[in-house]
């Protein structure tokens, strides 16, 4: 069984400037899949050449078994959000949704049929006679996402759909997309900057810098064993530590994330390092406690539990001990550190 | 090294990849034969008509190469370069005295609760509905030989360089109160109170935040008044007498001494300061920052009795002279025959009795105005929709941007000549164009294509930039996104253009006075003409016509155009 959609090799250049690098990844039928990364790291250039809408001058794109590189994106099977909802401010709600069954010549009771049930699923079956002015943020791409879907593309593509919208309706819409993508059995795409959003998601992230992929893996994976300092540093927040000579004279970086830092030995074998409180944070769940090692200059980031901290003095300029297990460290080689 | 790579990158096929370039989707054919067709129009009717000016600059009447031997000629004849420093001066005093009083003006309508402000916008709009004669016409009504106020110039004559000037200040006036409230109107309410709280007096508050803000707006405005003072040809030529401007002199060799050259080579000389006007525009522009954004509290004047008060007098000053000005020629349009027969009469409105055309050139006008703004305004559009659509790095998209920009430094006069070398040309396949009413909607278009171009461009980027990508996802083709979507979102920005056009294609005279011919004359020719002729009368009331028309157009388009746009805009 090939894979659903398979990136060959996939270059590409602005100018003197490299968007896209030898990029090779396979999607599986039904995947939902993240693309993310800081900007400019060409995340929606991979989206926009899979969609047509980038040309491809190096490499191949397969979908469904055809070679599609260079098809344009009319020939091509995939419907699209956009973060701007790209709807047409002059059609209504219904128009928007029916205009892809319209190009189809559907029958008026089969459109009428199908874009009703549409509304149905995003939840807003009032609202067809509107304009997309009329509507809220989440609204509009509530209907930009039943206008992507009413054809039946076998690949749905997301290009940062969710970053325009507040907090919490954007909470409330990725549930929705995750619900939908997998009740229709989709493979979906997303791009996002979002680390959050792509963990709470994606069944595999592929996580980009400078135009090449760093890792590919799923959230648990890329969160616990992270390929590369960069993605360390970009999901999640992580201490580097450099224990230079540390062990064996061989020079290293250690990582360990704010959350793996204990005030007390709770495990056997864990590492000691004593250390001076600089300052202390309340976050609510948990306090936030930068401190300074004794030994060198760097500092580092712990998130203590609020329930964990009873006795311990953690006033300004207090030496203590900190406590990081093993098997929490991750190690980095030097020339990784830029 | 890097331009090549560049360039190469650029153009496809140069790369090798012409395979790829050839194999694009119909979407994109179409795309890329609108923009050659685009080009090659520009192309004719204005960088050709341009070139073929500029070369003929640059060679001998027997049509041998003399570099900058013209030009050495001119310069050396003591008299033509005297009409270039009247120019200069001419440029100078009007673009200053419009300043002050536009500044003033656009003041008072912005940022003071003067009464009537609707009446002001409306006075002081007026003026440039009518072609640029009629005010001449008017000064000479009232302080000419004849004059019935010449008494306040105190034995001084209105001919020459006052007429020119005081004409000049009222034909311009309405572009710099349009660009100036436009400047004043987005002010940020938090300045302004972070003045107060700073305890700023008023006049230091105006120094230090009205100023600035609208500095940028003051240098435009400069730019496009001194551009329209020193290439207008209407005024000078109704009341200049003997002070000699480069337009008069241009037409003078042109039509009268049939001295193409030398035509040529004053087009170039008036082509220069209107350049220099534009590139300093161009380049304070790029150094502007918007000091409006979204998060900007639109400022919104109080009531201030003394400050309101004030302004209304100024405004009210400012204003009478447009009236009285519009009211004279309309008065003297109606006097049987001036100053013997002051019976009050239609006579003058009989046109025929005055010149062989009779009515007609009326009727060309409407017909060659209705032509211009519907084709060029559907042309504009297109060409901006072009240019909008066009992927990252194409070359395209500079070439038809910069082509679209050169209409605004370059005169009309200085277009018609270029024209005629263009297309008066028997080798040029559309020749058989000199003499039409067509080559008088292409040149109209032409001259007046930047501000449309402009227009269109800022409505497309208020679409969102990606409707094209969804539509090609549900297999819908562009054009008929442009038709269903597009178009009818740019339905208000398309009437503005048209009736911009349609107004200005009434009004000018400049590049159709080298290309009609006696079946094609418009309106504002006959103007002139008639004018020419002594028929102050028949001339005023044809301008009157020409402002009372633009004014019904204007008006109609206010009321019935935006009832219609409410309906067919619904989802606004």
């Amino acid at each position: 069984m090939k894979p659903f959609l398979c990136l060959e090799n996939l270059n590409k250049q602005f100018g003197q400037f490299t968007a896209l690098n030898d990029i090779s990844l396979t999607i599986e039928k039904g995947e939902f899949i993240c693309f993310l990364g800081p900007s400019g790291c060409g995340k929606t250039t991979l989206l926009r050449m899979i969609a047509g809408l980038e040309s491809c001058e190096q490499g191949h794109i397969w979908q469904n078994g055809a070679n599609i590189t260079h098809l344009p994106p009319e020939k091509r099977d995939f419907g699209i959000v956009f973060q701007s909802y790209a709807l047409f401010p002059n059609l209504t709600v219904f128009e928007n949704i029916a205009i892809g069954l319209r190009q189809q010549r559907a029958s008026k009771v089969a459109i009428e049929q199908q874009v009703n049930h549409w509304l149905e699923t995003i939840g807003l079956p009032e609202i067809g006679d509107k304009f997309p002015g009329q509507l809220s943020g989440g609204q509009q791409q509530r209907v930009a996402l039943a206008r992507a879907l009413i054809l039946s593309p076998g690949l749905l593509l997301l290009d940062e759909p969710l970053s325009a919208l507040d907090a919490k309706v954007r909470i409330h819409l990725r549930e929705t997309i995750r619900t939908l993508q997998k009740q229709l059995g989709i493979t979906t795409i997303m791009v996002t900057h979002d680390q959050e959003e792509a963990m709470a998601m994606a069944d595999r992230i592929v996580v980009m810098n400078h135009g090449v992929v760093e890792q590919i893996g799923t959230p648990e994976a890329i969160y616990q064993q992270p390929a590369s300092r960069f993605v360390a540093g970009f999901i999640g927040a992580m201490n580097f530590l450099d224990l230079a000579g540390g062990k064996k004279g061989q020079p290293h970086i250690i990582g360990v994330r704010p959350e793996d830092i204990h005030l007390t030995a709770s495990a056997p074998g864990s590492l000691q390092i004593p250390v001076r409180i600089e300052r202390t944070e309340f976050q609510g769940p948990l306090l936030r406690v930068e401190c300074q090692l004794i030994d060198c200059s760097s500092t580092l980031r712990a998130d203590i539990p609020i329930h964990q901290i009873t006795t311990a003095n953690l006033t300004p300029g207090t030496e203590t001990c900190i406590w990081i297990e093993h098997r929490r460290m991750q190690h980095f080689r030097q020339e990784e550190v830029v | 090294m890097s331009a090549i790579s560049q360039t190469a990158w650029s153009l496809p096929w140069l790369r090798g990849g012409h395979e790829q370039w050839l194999r694009a989707s119909r979407d994109q054919w179409l795309l890329r034969l609108t923009a050659a067709f685009i080009i090659l129009y520009l192309g004719i009717t204005l960088v050709g008509p341009l070139l073929s000016m500029l070369l003929q600059s640059v060679v001998d009447t027997q049509g041998n190469y003399v570099g900058l031997e013209n030009f050495y000629q001119y310069l050396g004849t003591r008299s033509l370069r005297q009409s270039f420093l009247n120019t200069m001066a001419v440029g100078g005093l009007v673009t200053g005295i419009v300043l002050i009083l536009a500044f003033t003006f656009a003041y008072g309508l912005t940022r003071t609760c003067l009464p009537a402000k609707g009446l002001f916008k409306v006075l002081g709009m007026l003026p440039i509905l009518a072609p640029s004669m009629l005010p001449a016409i008017s000064l000479i009504y009232l302080f000419g030989n004849q004059g019935v106020i010449r008494e306040l110039l105190f034995d001084n004559s209105v001919y020459g360089l006052p007429g020119i000037v005081i004409g000049l200040v009222f034909w311009t006036f309405p572009h710099a109160v349009l660009m100036l409230t436009t400047a004043l109107g987005n002010a940020d309410a938090r300045l302004y109170e972070a003045a107060r709280v700073l305890k700023l007096s008023p006049l230091q508050t105006f120094f230090t935040v009205t100023l600035p803000s609208a500095k940028y707006g003051l240098i435009s405005t400069a730019s496009v008044i001194f551009t329209l003072a020193v290439t207008d040809f209407g005024v000078a030529k109704v009341i200049g007498g003997q002070y000699s401007v480069l337009a008069t002199d241009m037409f003078k060799q042109v039509v009268g001494q049939q001295n193409f050259t030398m035509g040529a080579v004053t087009s170039v000389l008036m082509l220069l300061p209107a350049i220099i006007a534009f590139a300093v525009d161009a380049f304070m522009q790029r150094r502007q920052v918007s000091l409006f954004s979204s998060r900007s509290v639109i400022y919104k004047p109080k009531p201030h009795q003394t400050r309101d008060a004030l302004f209304l007098l100024l405004c009210a000053v400012i204003a009478l002279p447009i009236v009285v000005i519009i009211g004279m020629a309309i008065y003297g349009s109606l006097v049987t025959f001036w100053p013997w027969n002051m019976a009050l009469g239609l006579n003058s409105y009989n046109f025929a009795t005055f010149n062989p055309q009779g009515w007609a050139p009326y009727l060309n006008s409407l017909k060659m105005a209705g032509v211009a703004a519907a084709l060029g305004s559907l042309l504009v559009l297109i060409s901006a929709y072009v240019v909008e659509k066009q992927p990252q790095g194409s070359w395209v998209k500079p070439v038809i941007q910069g082509m679209a920009m050169i209409p605004m430094a370059v005169p009309g006069l200085v277009l018609g000549l270029g024209y005629i070398f263009f297309f008066n040309n028997p080798d040029n396949p559309l020749a058989g164009l000199y003499g039409t009413l067509t080559i008088l909607v292409l040149s109209t278009v032409a001259h007046y294509y930047t501000v449309g171009h402009l227009t269109a461009v800022t409505t497309l980027k208020k679409l969102p930039p990606d409707i094209e990508a969804v539509a090609a996802s549900l297999k819908i083709p562009h054009h008929k996104v442009f038709w269903r979507v597009t178009l009818p979102v740019s339905l208000p920005a398309l009437l503005d253009i048209a009736i911009y056009l349609f107004v200005n294609a009434l009004t000018t005279t400049s590049a159709a006075v080298f290309l009609y011919v006696p079946d094609t004359m418009l309106a504002s020719i006959a103007v002139l003409n008639m004018e020419d002729a002594g028929f102050h009368g028949p001339a005023s009331a044809m301008g009157v016509l020409i402002l009372l028309t633009a004014a019904t157009v204007k008006l109609l388009w206010m009321g019935v155009g935006q009832k219609l746009l409410r309906r067919t805009q619904g989802w606004r």
